[in-house]
């Protein structure tokens, strides 16, 4: 894991590089070079003032320039959902005819043939089952992913292993690795914002900067327990002073500050940090309008089924999603929360849980279609596992790392196309397998960045998403 | 060409490792060479010459042409010492004190006072606790409250006030509870410092338990090298380091120790980690062997308590016909009240929401006082009680008046386990004396609120001449009284049970018209057929006598029943639809004979009696002798020794065929041998042996530096976690040892440390810029001035609280309400922790997966991790909490409240800036606010001097110290 890696050295570094690590504070610097790359930023910062969140270019030429993860938490059954597995029909009752792993998370028993109904839909001609009847319109536009595993079949460990790569260590998010990467298009918002999020199962760290620099941290706006409408950056706005009057108290604040860094001239930490008030007002008025979507039309609302109680808080999530990637905030992620655990009564809770989804997933696609936005945004939905063909106690599915499918759409991967497939059962994946750091390995390349390549100095070593691992899937690129 | 100086630094630096590094029989890694012995050189200018630090540093600054910065102002020096060494501004009277101290040992007397100050291992604490990755929870997965980890967090505060040495303190936090029992440290101090290898994240529901067994491991073992080596040894998990001289071998043979500890109890679906009571094993068992006597004694009062209440309960069924007659007559003397009978009220009665037939009645929700009065007539002077039957979820206490008079101020606060009818029972509301004559009852609820009330029932209890209701008839002797008031209430209750049909029907014939009343009721079926049947009963005694001879065979069928069963599965009824609903009259809940053990009991003969009363007082005072059981620690504990075989690329499943035994890094201990690896232990107290064995390269050489970096923002060593190839190289070699051996030398005292390296004249210089140092110097190795830097996360918090005033300063104790191992956070519920306490941030609840946004925003990192040093951004969510959170506008609030003690604007100005900044404001500030402050007023600003406050609490001089 040496020769691989693109570190910066000497006369090679790199001006991103050196962003990056000064945001960290001098004490991340591990060497004499990066010493020295550190008063090479302060130099940086001086004459441009420039963000560690201010945009950078990619690696190679992008596909995709933003990214959505409409994550579905709890893990949706593969085989009820878009792997459709005739046999399992068939064979309904009967042993699984050959080993379960060595070791699973709840004890289940014979195989299960999915309650619903599969038809084909659209040119492509994808296997999708009843419970999407929205987004079965859409199949010609994504690309499926049915050959995912992880390692993990406890709800905690698959969520860190789905957004952090790392079932074992505390490791930044996806969604920090990609805005220390590209940096952020709008400066008066977050970079990386994940709304409603589990606290659950990892909670933060879903979503932490780990030891990447703080900034890359996710933003998260409300919390599980909070209904999408109440979601809104903390502390935003101040309970009863009115805009004009903290404007005045900026000005004063302004005014001492200044005094004081004159005396201190070399020290850029110190503008640095009267600018950053300076940007919290501006956000205080630009997040809320962002986040407002009332100002959108009736029909639009609609669309995104927020005219139905079912779907009006997953159809919030994705329009404010769709409002934050239209300003340029890199990352997404709307959280369907912890709802697609069916130890029991799959039959009926997946069923309520596809309702709740599915009009404003294809809201959502449309849309962004419509906008011209599809083109360059990269929208990824899936959960943190699979479930069980077998039955756990004759109406649920037990956990399943082994197997799981996830899709894509947008962004520069192949539609109306699917990848990889699992057993006559849906049990294992098994051909054009896909783990979980391969996933990253693809995502990260749709977005311009070789995953080997974006690294992190860290504890003796250099770190990334993929761990040692990771392959792009070349095939689904369009 | 020339090399630009700053170039030049940088490569000796380099050039000056590289060369050490390849010395032939020198070893590989600069950090392993011994203590060098280096005396501090002489210096030319007498300032720089007082203390061997200064030497050091002048030294190097001499040889590079670089001229240090002047000594600080004395504001400026108390500023930055408060703040080092207790976290805390000082106050102005303070500043006015040392300004004013003409005495050449001025700064020395502050030193000691604030090394003396209980905040200042509170200070000091806090940065332990980042390398010990401290957490009042479990995070990852399984999201556990830790709750008891604040007896760790308080000890290392203690450690530090206590200046308990280093050796000592990195010991006991590896093997406290190893060391032999005449160890100076108490115990409960020796098994609490363990938590340290304890408290990491773990992953709690991961079902591969080898993993997680592993995955701890590794966790401890990089945590003790990154702390007290500043190795990064987890990299050799799979494969031989990569820079530093440590093999994968190395890692196997430390983490055998690791593996030989254990630190989960049990490897159940969520694991259970291990905690243990902070108490010797000779206190345990005492305590155990005390508490199984009072065991003994419980149990043989419960036993003969059964006996007798078993006795008692077979004659009251043998003779329940009696109790039925009884219970009639008493029932026909009764002077009930229903609740809906109030002649004044604001209850309401309701008949639909909780089961009909019962009406229950209840307060309503419109608020104010709830209450019922009730008239009532009295026959007979004397001593009366008065009874309420009712079902309580929650305790609502009424209070009872008579005649306008507070007779129970709270009284009926029972609960009764939920709202329903089927919950309902009598309580005694109170007991006092009436005169004959109408008399009114109030209830009324005292929190607004009231339990659901079904009947009253006012009793003459006399004067103990006669016996009271409902043992007042004939009937009723030898009966025991609970019994038959058990059984009256369920005719009352259960009115509606087929099996008492026939008694309820013919509860009003008389002996002359009995036989045909009953006669006629024969053809019904059921009940009737067997009780009315044949030759109808001829009187109530005889009708009494049929109930008997029916709930006699039931119970004994029941017996039966019960004796043949298996004790696993006790059958739930009869199989007779007759026999089982005679049982279930009798024996379920609310049933004829459910009266409780104890009023049961209190119809037993007095000798028997005063045998329970004996049984009762031993086992009272077999209980009192068990002494409380210990607080409990997240801790670990020896485990069975092993050693491990290598983890081939570090997979858990793929291994070596050998064990590596346990020892160290072979190459270090090739320089400081290690003791023998026990054979009956695993290790741990060896390893803290070699650890701090004073020939240790690393470990003095880790920790003074670490001092430094908290002294100076920056340690003379960057990479204070990582000393190794990768790592950064000292600034200064030689002082860095030469600080080594002192530590050593002072036996590892850090309290004389920290004071030896505040009264240095570096440590004391001003922070002020020089162009000319910094082309030769830009990163100030060299330390020609001291660093600017900005106050942690916890320091903003407080210093904020300490100037607003609101600084609640009490040392220790936990902020955690969450009970141990429950659940902090989850999906729905959000974050259990509270953060609203003024107390010191140290105490605030450290929540992995849901921090403190207070903590997140102002750089506290990740706390499941070690962490070497915290960042110092300057974003715009610190801005957004300053501005506009409710703590920091309530504490400039409070700021503003204190101010206001001072009439005139232009003193009030002053004494703000003096509370938040300890100096008056500068001539060109007094004027921009005066005028800012008649702005505001004339634009009608609300709160102009809170705005003001919080002004100079959001002020970069606030949150920067020079």
């Amino acid at each position: 894991m040496t020769d691989h890696h693109d570190h910066p050295r000497g006369p090679g570094v790199s001006r991103r590089q050196l962003l990056l690590h000064g945001a960290a504070g001098v004490g991340m610097f591990a060497f004499a070079d990066e010493l020295r790359a550190a008063s090479l930023l302060r130099g940086a910062l001086r004459s441009g003032q420039e963000s560690p969140l201010a945009p950078r270019q990619p690696h190679f030429a992008p596909r995709a320039k933003r990214i959505l993860f409409l994550f579905m938490h709890g893990g949706p059954s593969q085989v009820d959902t878009f792997d459709y597995k005739p046999l399992l029909q068939r064979d309904h009752g009967k042993p699984l005819p050959f080993a379960k792993p060595r070791v699973t998370f709840a004890e289940t028993g014979a195989l299960m043939g999915s309650p619903y109904r599969f038809k084909q839909h659209g040119q492509s001609g994808a296997w999708v089952s009843e419970l999407w009847p929205h987004v079965a319109a859409c199949v010609d536009k994504l690309c499926f992913l049915k050959s995912l595993h992880g390692s993990n079949d406890a709800h905690g460990g698959a969520l860190l292993k789905v957004h952090t790569g790392s079932d074992t260590f505390v490791r930044p998010s996806i969604g920090s690795w990609v805005t220390y990467g590209l940096g952020t298009e709008n400066q008066d918002l977050p970079g990386f914002v994940t709304l409603c999020p589990t606290l659950g199962h990892g909670g933060v760290n879903n979503w932490s900067s780990a030891f990447l620099p703080a900034v890359f941290q996710g933003t998260p706006l409300g919390n599980a327990s909070v209904p999408a409408r109440q979601a809104m950056v903390q502390h935003l706005r101040h309970p009863d002073r009115p805009r004009d009057q903290q404007r005045a108290q900026l000005d004063l604040l302004a005014a001492i500050n200044g005094e004081h860094a004159a005396a201190r001239s070399e020290d850029s930490a110190l503008p640095a940090r009267s600018e950053s008030f300076e940007l919290a007002f501006r956000m205080q008025a630009r997040a809320p309008e962002v986040l407002d979507v009332e100002r959108e039309s009736a029909a639009t609302k609609t669309l995104y089924g927020l005219d139905d109680p079912k779907t009006e808080n997953f159809g919030r999530q994705c329009l404010m999603a769709r409002r934050l990637l239209e300003t340029g905030v890199r990352f997404v992620q709307c959280t369907h929360s912890y709802k697609w655990d069916q130890h029991g009564n799959l039959e009926k809770d997946h069923r309520s849980n596809a309702l709740e989804v599915d009009r404003p997933i294809a809201g959502l696609l449309t849309d962004l279609e419509q906008r011209g936005l599809l083109e360059d945004t990269l929208v990824w939905w899936g959960g943190e596992f699979g479930r069980t063909p077998t039955s756990e106690g004759g109406t649920g599915r037990d956990h399943n790392p082994h197997a799981f499918t996830h899709w894509l759409c947008g962004g520069g991967v192949r539609q109306g196309f699917s990848y990889g497939a699992t057993d006559d059962y849906g049990y294992y994946a098994t051909h054009d397998k896909m783990h979980v750091h391969d996933l990253h390995a693809t995502l990260l390349h749709l977005l311009g960045l070789d995953h080997e390549r974006l690294t992190f100095r860290h504890a003796g070593r250099d770190f990334r998403l993929t761990d040692v691992a990771g392959k792009v899937a070349h095939a689904i690129l369009a | 060409m020339v090399a630009k100086p700053e170039r030049f630094v940088a490569a000796a630096v380099l050039l000056s490792s590289w060369l050490v590094a390849q010395r032939a029989d020198e070893p590989s890694l600069w950090s392993f060479r011994p203590l060098a012995e280096a005396s501090p050189p002489t210096v030319a200018e007498p300032a720089w010459n007082s203390t061997p630090i200064d030497r050091f540093v002048r030294q190097a600054q001499v040889a590079a042409g670089v001229t240090p910065a002047a000594v600080a102002d004395r504001r400026t020096l108390l500023r930055r010492a408060h703040f080092a060494l207790t976290g805390l501004p000082p106050t102005p009277t303070e500043v006015d004190a040392f300004v004013a101290d003409p005495a050449p040992d001025a700064f020395a007397k502050v030193v000691d006072r604030l090394l003396a100050s209980p905040h200042f291992g509170e200070r000091q604490a806090r940065h332990w606790l980042d390398l010990a990755r401290y957490s009042d929870s479990n995070g990852l997965d399984e999201n556990l409250a830790f709750a008891q980890a604040f007896r760790y967090r308080d000890w290392v505060v203690r450690a530090f006030n206590d200046d308990l040495p280093f050796d000592r303190f990195g010991s006991l936090q590896i093997a406290g509870d190893l060391l032999p029992a005449d160890d100076p440290a108490p115990l409960p101090d020796r098994i609490v410092a363990t938590g340290f290898l304890a408290l990491g994240p773990k992953m709690l529901a991961e079902q591969d338990k080898d993993k997680l067994l592993f995955d701890t491991v590794d966790e401890q073992l990089d945590l003790v090298g990154r702390t007290f080596v500043g190795l990064t040894i987890g990299c050799a998990r799979c494969h031989d380091h990569k820079f530093d001289p440590v093999s994968q071998r190395d890692y196997f043979a430390l983490a055998g120790i690791f593996k030989s500890t254990d630190t989960f109890a049990n490897l159940d679906h969520v694991s259970r980690w291990v905690d243990r009571e902070l108490a010797t094993d000779a206190e345990i068992a005492e305590r155990k062997r005390l508490q199984g006597l009072a065991d003994a004694k419980a149990a043989e009062l419960e036993q003969t308590e059964r006996a007798v209440t078993q006795e008692l309960r077979q004659a009251t069924v043998a003779d329940i016909g009696r109790y039925l007659l009884a219970a009639q007559a008493a029932l026909a003397d009764a002077n009930f009240i229903e609740a809906e009978s109030a002649a004044r009220t604001n209850l309401r009665a309701d008949r639909e929401h909780w089961g009909s037939p019962a009406c229950i009645v209840l307060h309503t929700h419109q608020g104010g006082t709830q209450f019922a009065e009730y008239e009532v007539d009295v026959a007979h002077a004397g001593r009366h009680r008065l009874e309420v039957r009712m079902a309580g979820k929650e305790s609502r206490p009424l209070q009872l008046s008579i005649d306008g008079k507070v007779i129970a101020d709270r009284t009926l606060e029972h609960t009764t386990g939920d709202w329903f009818p089927a919950q309902q029972r009598w309580f005694v509301a109170a007991e006092f004396d009436l005169a004959p004559g109408r008399h009114t009852l109030r209830l009324q609820g005292l929190h607004g609120s009231t339990p659901h009330l079904d009947k009253l029932l006012l009793l003459h209890l006399g004067d103990g001449s006669t016996r009271p209701w409902p043992a007042n008839s004939p009937l009723a002797d030898g009966l025991i009284a609970p019994v038959i008031r058990q059984v009256a209430d369920s005719l009352l209750t259960r009115a509606d049970a087929p099996l008492l049909e026939p008694w309820q029907r013919l509860a009003d014939a008389d002996d002359a018209t009995f036989a045909e009343r009953a006669s006629a009721q024969q053809g019904k079926g059921g009940p009737f057929a067997v009780l009315l049947g044949g030759l109808p009963p001829q009187s109530r005694r005889e009708l009494a006598a049929r109930y008997q001879t029916l709930f006699a065979t039931a119970a004994d069928a029941w017996q039966r029943a019960l004796a043949a069963a298996d004790k696993d599965k006790p059958p739930r009824q009869l199989g007779d639809a007759l026999l089982e609903s005679a049982r279930a009259l009798l024996f379920e809940p609310g049933g004829l004979l459910a009266v409780q053990d104890d009023a049961l009991r209190q119809a037993l003969p007095a000798p028997l009696q005063a045998r329970l009363h004996e049984l009762t007082t031993a086992r009272d005072a077999a209980k009192a002798a068990v002494p409380p059981q210990a607080p409990v620690a997240m801790c670990v504990r020896d485990g069975k020794p092993v050693d491990l075989q290598l983890h081939i690329r570090g997979n858990h499943l793929a291994l070596a065929e050998v064990a590596t035994p346990r020892g160290y890094l072979a190459e270090l201990a090739s320089i400081v041998p290690g003791p023998a690896m026990p054979p009956n232990g695993s290790g741990r107290r060896e390893l803290a042996r070699w650890l701090f064995d004073p020939r240790h390269p690393l470990t003095a050489r880790v920790q003074v530096n670490r001092t430094w970096q908290h002294l100076f923002g920056h340690g003379l060593v960057r990479s204070p976690s990582n000393f190794g190839v990768r790592g950064d190289r000292p600034s200064h070699p030689e002082l860095l040892d030469w600080l080594a051996r002192e530590l050593i030398a002072d036996g590892w005292s850090q309290k004389r440390l920290f004071r030896r390296i505040l009264l240095s004249r570096t440590w004391q210089l001003a922070s002020s810029h020089d162009p000319a140092a910094a082309a030769v110097d830009p990163e100030n190795r060299l330390l020609w001035r001291q660093n600017r830097v900005r106050l942690e996360a916890e320091i903003v918090r407080d210093a904020m609280l300490a100037v607003a005033g609101t600084l609640d300063r009490t040392v220790g104790g936990t902020l955690l309400t969450v009970k141990d191992r429950d659940y902090v956070t989850n999906d729905q519920s959000g974050n259990g922790a509270h953060y609203s306490a003024p107390r010191r941030s140290l105490y605030l609840p450290v929540i992995r997966n849901a921090m403190f946004d207070f903590f997140t925003a102002f750089d506290f990192c990740d706390p499941s991790v070690h962490i070497e040093q915290r960042p110092a951004s300057a974003v715009a969510p610190q801005a957004l909490l300053l501005l506009n959170s409710p703590f920091a506008n309530e504490q400039a609030r409070a700021f503003a409240a204190a101010a206001a003690a001072i009439a005139e604007a232009g003193p009030r100005i002053d004494w703000i800036w003096r509370q938040a900044l300890g100096r008056t404001p500068s001539v060109n500030e007094r004027s921009r606010i005066a005028e800012w402050l008649q702005q505001a007023r004339a634009s009608g600003v609300t709160e102009p001097w809170p705005q003001l406050c919080q002004i100079a609490l959001a002020s970069n001089e606030f949150l920067y110290i020079d």
